[in-house]
């Protein structure tokens, strides 16, 4: 289910940060024996939250992850908004939001009037179209999902179902990201939260 | 916190005053250049931050800020580019002679706040 239309690179600086200082690092050593890093970022709208998760992984963790395995999946049930995603074209206004001069330059390529991302940062994301609050097709588990301004926007049955599906797609020890007015509050039993630069970054919480 | 708009257009320079005053900055004002480096000359500490645009009369942004970064004018001050041309290679030119930031015209306020940030700039 898509959120909302607005969106930007970096949407939201301090959860990029706290990913990038503390949530990858982690997560890279727990994975370290798989060499293996799976993100989703359910609710993707026009792409941009996918491919600040590949520029950062590209800018900050490229020797770390040299030879991994990493993908980028992002879904969002509007079929247009995957569409747009998938082309990863971007307009002045768009470009002009959440990212540094440096990064444009070095990220992204002039077409005409528009921005394209680099073939290297758009190799990792893959972008389909599909409804969180449905059952993914395939067989992936996640480290890090990115489900951000989505729940905002669902009847609190269909915010249910989305958790159940996040949490069945969860990596044991993978982490969850809302959106910043957005709580599990629904679903306390089911996750455990650390907070880290005034986000929650949730946990599966152990069972039994 | 305190700004130098440096454009040659009145209405962008009050445009620009009227977004940052709202935030708390401290703005002063030059029509190109040229007049930008001599209020930067006959201040003492500088400014927080400048926002340059590029085609003025006179001297450009471009050979503001490569005059700037020479000189060792306000060593401290952080630089925006203001502009409308926005080539990667123009961008690339801008950063190298001593640029600190970008941001491409038209912009948002909450899109010139973003920016501030990134430089570390927060009001």
């Amino acid at each position: 289910m898509s959120g909302t239309m607005e969106t930007s690179f970096f949407r939201d600086r301090e959860m990029f940060e706290a990913l990038r200082e503390i949530v990858l690092p982690r997560m890279i050593a727990l994975n370290a024996d798989a060499r293996r890093l799976r993100i989703w970022c359910a609710g993707c709208s026009t792409g941009q939250e996918a491919y600040s998760m590949s520029l950062l992984l590209r800018e900050h963790f490229a020797g770390a992850l040299a030879g991994w395995d990493v993908k980028v999946v992002a879904t969002d049930l509007a079929e247009d908004a995957v569409d747009y995603a998938r082309r990863g074209r971007y307009r002045r206004p768009e470009v002009n939001r959440g990212l540094t001069a440096k990064m444009l330059v070095k990220c992204f390529l002039r077409e005409d009037e528009d921005w394209e991302i680099a073939p290297e940062l758009r190799a990792i994301c893959e972008f389909r179209q599909a409804d969180v609050c449905e059952p993914m097709t395939g067989a992936e588990e996640f480290d890090l999902v990115l489900m951000r301004n989505v729940l905002l926007f669902l009847p609190s049955h269909e915010r249910a179902r989305a958790f159940e599906n996040v949490r069945h797609r969860m990596d044991p020890s993978g982490v969850l990201v809302l959106g910043q007015a957005e709580q599990a509050e629904d679903l306390t039993n089911l996750f455990e939260a650390d907070y880290l630069r005034g986000h929650n970054f949730y946990r599966l919480a152990k069972q039994g | 916190m305190t700004a130098l708009i440096v454009d040659d257009s009145r209405f962008m320079r009050a445009h620009l005053r009227q977004l940052l005053e709202r935030i708390g900055v401290a703005c002063t004002e030059a029509g190109d250049g040229a007049e930008a480096l001599d209020t930067l000359r006959g201040t003492g500490n500088g400014y927080d931050f400048m926002l340059l645009d590029v085609n003025m009369p006179r001297m450009t942004g471009l050979e503001c800020v490569k005059a700037l970064r020479e000189t060792g004018l306000g060593p401290e001050m952080k630089v925006m580019m203001v502009t409308t041309e926005c080539d990667n290679s123009f961008i690339e030119s801008a950063l190298e002679y001593g640029a600190d930031e970008f941001l491409m015209k038209p912009f948002t306020a909450e899109g010139l706040r973003e920016k501030l940030a990134m430089m570390g700039l927060t009001a």
